[in-house]
């Protein structure tokens, strides 16, 4: 027997497990903490290949000028002058991405429990049809 | 003239529905070729590639690909050509790409489209269309992109410089002198920083106000945002002392509000996905359900038009409303028995 209540609500959640639902159930999967964690290593990971890849092109530009003071330059205040911009970079990075995360968090699980709420209530249905 | 723009709308929406199969990759095809033939007839330096023949197979790839291979193709053509004039430039521009990808596109595919926008739209006078249309369709996180593409549009349009210096204030056969140059050009450059304020502030204004529970809310914030960037510009010309052509400016402000009035209205993207397909099964049924949604304008023989005006301004019902009318109502029922 069709039931139109229940044909639209396992629509409206195939739908979802189809489209936000596949981000929110994979996101939620994870502690909120353990998620926030992953998600500052990646971000502590990339901004460190960045910063190196920037610091490369920075070094290009200014070749000219180490090349013909190589043996002049102070290179321990050098090393302390880009250790404080990259400890900076990523605490500035760090933080971003917290917020941010954390806020996607919150409203992946906002949906994934009222998706599990009309999971629950279409459950229900079907033990109501089972029970004669 | 609005019911007629209107009925235009709801004709066009249905015809994008009815044939989304075909015109989709249609028009990713003819968007991607118009990104690759502009940067080939901007900066086509590698005489190879620069005909009509590889935009027209790169263009032909995009049309079945994800959206963000666009973008990385552009990429990949800018560098080619950059890299026949400057081996040095054209692995410096991949290499700060990458940067910008680990960066700031990594974690939100979008701005990858707006970084390209800023520098594509320069070559037809009207940048200034991208913080208006970001205010009205994106958040705040869009700003990291807008900044990143002006630096984008002053790295080309250094690279463009090049060819118009003075003969012998740059070695064209030396690839780090290039490459110098154009650092140069875009560190030193006052205009660049008078962009960046302009287009964050033109962005704030227009976001700002198209969020506020008004009619016409958009439309307004369009405006708005167009007079805060004119005045930005106006005052730091003089400030800065940029020495930007202000006619060419308020030209291309005034074709960036029209343009961005029309993308407004009609709020079309690529991934409309109006009729959707979906498949499931429970214990007894295997369930191939075909969802169309409805027209909100209907049009008679008789040319009367019934509009809706609460249908013609709110949007269209999300998922998240659909899961609480449906739970509102269970929980409703279950209160009764």
């Amino acid at each position: 027997m069709l039931s139109e209540k229940k044909i639209r609500m396992m629509i409206r959640l195939a739908d979802y497990e189809q489209g936000n639902g596949k981000t929110d159930l994979r996101r939620t999967s994870y502690y909120k903490t353990d998620y926030i964690k992953v998600k500052v290593l990646q971000t502590i990971l990339s901004v460190t290949l960045a910063f190196f890849l920037l610091m490369a092109l920075f070094c290009t530009y200014r070749m000219e000028f180490i090349v013909s003071n190589a043996l002049l330059l102070d290179y321990s205040l050098i090393g302390v002058q880009f250790l404080v911009i990259y400890v900076l970079t990523i605490i500035l990075f760090t933080v971003i991405t917290i917020g941010l995360e954390s806020i996607h968090y919150d409203l992946s699980k906002k949906r994934v429990r009222k998706y599990y709420q009309i999971l629950n209530v279409l459950l229900e249905h079907y033990g109501e049809e089972e029970t004669p | 003239m609005m019911m007629t723009l209107l009925v235009a709308k709801e004709k066009v929406k249905v015809f994008y529905e009815k044939h989304y199969i075909v015109v989709k990759p249609l028009l990713k095809f003819l968007l991607s070729f118009a990104v690759f033939m502009a940067i080939n007839s901007n900066i086509g330096y590698e005489e190879q590639i620069s005909g009509v023949l590889v935009p027209i197979v790169l263009a032909f790839v995009c049309s079945f690909a994800p959206e963000q291979i666009m973008v990385y193709f552009a990429l990949i053509l800018a560098v080619l050509h950059i890299i026949s004039i400057s081996t040095v430039l054209g692995i410096a521009l991949l290499v700060f790409s990458l940067a910008i990808f680990l960066l700031v596109i990594r974690s939100s595919k979008e701005q990858a489209f707006v970084i390209l926008a800023v520098p594509l739209l320069t070559a037809f006078h009207v940048s200034y269309l991208v913080p208006l249309v970001m205010g009205v369709f994106l958040g705040p996180t869009i700003i990291p992109a807008l900044v990143i593409g002006v630096v984008y549009r002053y790295i080309f349009i250094g690279i463009k410089e090049i060819f118009t210096t003075p003969t012998g204030s740059i070695d064209l056969e030396d690839s780090f002198s290039i490459f110098r140059y154009v650092v140069d050009y875009v560190l030193q450059n006052k205009e660049i920083l008078l962009f960046i304020i302009g287009f964050i502030l033109t962005y704030l204004a227009t976001y700002l106000v198209r969020r506020r529970k008004v009619k016409y809310a958009s439309q307004i914030g369009i405006l708005v945002g167009a007079i805060v960037m004119l005045i930005t510009f106006l005052l730091g010309n003089i400030i800065l002392g940029a020495g930007i052509d202000v006619p060419l400016v308020v030209y291309g402000i005034m074709i960036s509000v029209i343009l961005a009035y029309i993308m407004q209205f009609f709020r079309m993207t690529l991934d409309y996905t109006g009729t959707k397909r979906l498949q499931f099964e429970d214990e007894e049924y295997y369930y191939y359900v075909k969802a169309v949604p409805k027209i909100n304008v209907s049009v008679k023989e008789e040319t009367v038009t019934f509009i809706n005006p609460k249908q013609e301004l709110e949007e269209m019902s999300s998922l998240q409303e659909e899961f609480e009318k449906v739970l509102e109502e269970e929980t409703y029922h279950k209160g009764e028995s």
